[in-house]
């Protein structure tokens, strides 16, 4: 789940002036090096978006997540998969 | 005899028992409530642990520095908010006493209200309190703060002339279009709100609902939404604290 307000675009604020597009256009996950899961959102989505997907563990291993915003904002967080 | 049925019918919707927001939801509404990795809110209890920890003010303190582990201290906290202040002279919510310790006791500047950090921290306290029943004091001297909400709760307001209690007493359980009425309990807040898509305080709740009933809103903090936050306390006491609850 990303914390993001997903603006569509659509909406005004109180003084009646049109709120900028502002979304996530890019998701990837990646598990021990390889890409697993690439996304690619639009405007319609709404705020806090939450993905969920299966994901066979196979070996220990860095789950790496990145989000980029259509202004070319990168954000990343990573959790390490431990296989016993 | 209509008129006898009609009004032991709102008799019984007044000693109804308390009936929290969660019970009026939808079953798939439910479950994002029910689980912390879907939960929203969830966001910004996990954001409010970060602030908790983290030094602010020219003594570089942190509520942490004080208070300890969180788990521990805030445990019961968020069930006996509003309470009185002996200093202050009057009762004051969660998120003033919160805007208080950062002032006086780290020196530190207030958050504005409804702002991401202070619901952010709100939630983070009421969550450990999670399960525990509402329990706040309205006697001594929080009894005068206490009418005052009740009489908030009964009078009528707006232009559409309504009084909170003829909505959520009256006909809490019937349908008002495509909802149904809640009882407007307030042991979630602060809530993920769906229709607002992001966090919201139980006094961003007080002004939606005056401006539903086409009233003029009181300001955020103001100290007649602190007696109706008491008022509604009370009213649900003994609910189980549910933060962060998700609404409609």
């Amino acid at each position: 789940m990303i914390m993001h307000p997903m603006e569509n675009g659509f909406n005004f604020d109180s003084q009646g002036t049109t709120i900028p597009v502002h979304i996530i256009t890019d998701f990837v996950c990646a598990y021990d090096g390889a890409e697993v899961v690439r996304v690619q959102l639009q405007p319609g989505l709404s705020a806090n978006p939450y993905f969920s997907f299966y994901l066979t563990a196979t070996r220990s291993g860095p789950v790496d997540f990145k989000w980029t915003d259509q202004d070319g904002t990168v954000t990343t967080n990573s959790a390490q998969l431990q296989v016993t | 005899m209509l008129v006898c049925a009609s009004s032991s019918a709102a008799e019984s919707a007044a000693s109804a028992l308390p009936r929290s927001g969660y019970s009026y939801l939808s079953e798939e509404t439910r479950r994002l409530q029910d689980d912390d990795f879907a939960n929203p809110g969830m966001l910004w209890v996990q954001k409010g642990e970060e602030l908790w920890t983290q030094s602010t003010g020219p003594a570089a303190q942190s509520c942490q520095s004080c208070h300890g582990q969180a788990r521990d201290s805030m445990r019961t906290v968020a069930t006996r908010y509003p309470l009185y202040s002996p200093p202050l002279g009057r009762v004051i919510n969660l998120e003033q006493q919160i805007n208080r310790c950062r002032v006086s006791r780290l020196n530190s500047s207030a958050l504005a209200y409804e702002s991401e950090d202070l619901l952010a921290l709100t939630a983070f306290i009421s969550h450990q309190a999670k399960g525990l029943p509402v329990n706040v004091s309205v006697d001594g001297p929080a009894a005068a703060s206490f009418a005052r909400g009740r009489a908030f709760f009964y009078r009528r307001r707006g232009q559409l002339n309504l009084a909170c209690a003829n909505c959520h007493e009256r006909y809490a359980g019937f349908r008002l279009h495509g909802e149904t009425i809640s009882q407007g309990q307030i042991n979630g807040f602060p809530i993920y709100r769906e229709l607002w898509q992001t966090m919201g305080s139980t006094h961003r709740m007080f002004v939606w609902c005056n401006e539903a009933v086409r009233a003029e809103p009181y300001p955020l903090g103001s100290q007649e939404y602190v007696d109706l936050e008491l008022f509604e306390r009370w009213r649900g006491r003994g609910l189980p604290i549910e933060t962060p609850a998700v609404r409609r």
